[in-house]
């Protein structure tokens, strides 16, 4: 494979990377926004209101506070802040701008919700995972090793966009030597 | 065949007159029915009414599946049910089920509900709820669950209720309970369904009272 064929492959990969990490997050944030009395993917689902949106944040802020890992105050902030980080984490995927920031911390909110889950499930806590709105994903073996590759994904597209960063600037960096002096 | 007349018509009567009582009377047979022993008759139906709180058409129903042992059910019970019962049942505007789901792995808990649903058979479900939630730490150290009783029911009460909770009407109407929520595939206790506008979502292990008052005034402005 010629080095301009690995580029290009390295590229591909690395938009199918966030592409899926993207639409990931933005399905994380649909299932929490939604409203709640609506059937996923239909058109009732994207009737977004107001007074929709409380009762969906409200049905998430009961679903993180069954982890029983935060005062009622800090329930309420992360119910009402997570499902917009993650449609914008979601939308910058899926865009591509500021790659690198935005892979790296999705990794690090994905290493977080990791470490949140497997401390509930040692504890034996058999609740509800959360992690797609309101339904009955039990946080079991199979919940946990579904986490552990969004992360791995995450890592790698975050790896990626760094490298793909570097040998952009290398690239660059080489085209004012071949360049005929003035 | 007079001689074998007079021989057996003494026992014969006996019998008769014996088997007659039996068919009247379950308790003369040795029968466990709770009429049959004087106690209050009661259907499953009857019991699950007396451990429900609230109006039935209130706009939200909440079903709480619990176990008298569990601690996660105790602070359920003490920090978000009682103020609950307060400001949303006694507004009429959340009807409060209780189902009993005692967990194998807790040795009292089955009995407890035994006393609990005996205590609905006879009208004192709240009073022995709260106690047994109150004085959780106590009775499930020792299983000694009727002292903890008496500081709320009268010497015939508690009396009534121990004979209850050893007929089969009350040891069904908890498997009734217990059936209903493994076919709901409860994996957990506590567990509350909540339902509203024929939606019904179940919310598994303890919510904070701020929270679960927050969700319940938007769905009521809904």
């Amino acid at each position: 494979m010629t080095p301009q064929a690995r580029t290009r492959l390295r590229r591909w990969l690395l938009i199918v990377g966030r592409l899926a990490l993207g639409a990931l997050f933005l399905f994380a944030a649909y299932g929490k926004l939604r409203p709640v009395d609506s059937a996923p993917f239909t058109l009732a689902s994207l009737k977004i209101t107001p007074n929709s949106l409380d009762v969906s944040m409200m049905m998430f802020a009961m679903q993180i506070d069954s982890y029983q890992m935060l005062p009622s105050w800090g329930v309420m902030v992360l119910s009402h802040t997570l499902p917009w980080l993650e449609l914008a984490i979601g939308l910058f995927l899926v865009s591509g701008l500021l790659l690198r920031w935005v892979s790296l911390l999705t990794t690090l909110l994905l290493a977080v919700f990791f470490s949140v889950l497997l401390h509930s499930y040692f504890a034996g806590l058999q609740i509800n995972c959360g992690c797609f709105g309101p339904g009955t994903e039990a946080l079991n073996g199979s919940r946990l090793l579904l986490e552990v590759l969004f992360l791995a994904l995450a890592l790698a597209v975050t790896i990626g966009a760094f490298l793909d960063a570097r040998f952009r600037r290398i690239a660059r960096a080489a085209v004012p030597s071949a360049a005929p002096a003035d | 065949m007079a001689f074998l007349r007079r021989r057996f018509a003494g026992p014969a009567t006996l019998i008769s007159v014996f088997f007659a009582l039996s068919i009247a009377s379950p308790a003369v047979a040795g029968g466990k029915g709770a009429t049959g022993r004087g106690l209050p008759a009661i259907t499953p139906a009857e019991i699950a009414q007396q451990k429900s709180f609230g109006m039935k058409n209130a706009p939200i129903e909440i079903q709480d599946f619990t176990d008298f042992e569990c601690p996660a059910c105790r602070a359920l019970y003490m920090q978000t049910l009682r103020p609950l019962i307060n400001d949303y049942v006694a507004t009429g505007k959340v009807y409060l089920v209780h189902h009993d789901f005692p967990l194998p792995i807790h040795p009292y808990s089955r009995k407890a509900a035994y006393y609990a649903d005996a205590a609905a058979a006879i009208g004192r479900f709240e009073a022995v709820e709260r106690v047994l939630f109150t004085t959780q730490p106590t009775w499930a150290a020792t299983g000694k669950i009727t002292p903890e009783l008496a500081t709320v029911l009268s010497p015939e009460q508690l009396k009534q209720v121990e004979e209850l909770a050893r007929t089969p009407e009350i040891q069904n109407a908890v498997q009734q309970d217990v059936d209903l929520g493994q076919r709901l595939n409860i994996r957990e206790t506590p567990t509350i369904f909540i339902t509203h506008d024929g939606k019904t979502f179940p919310v598994i292990g303890v919510v904070q009272y701020p929270i679960l008052r927050r969700y319940l005034n938007d769905i009521l402005r809904k």
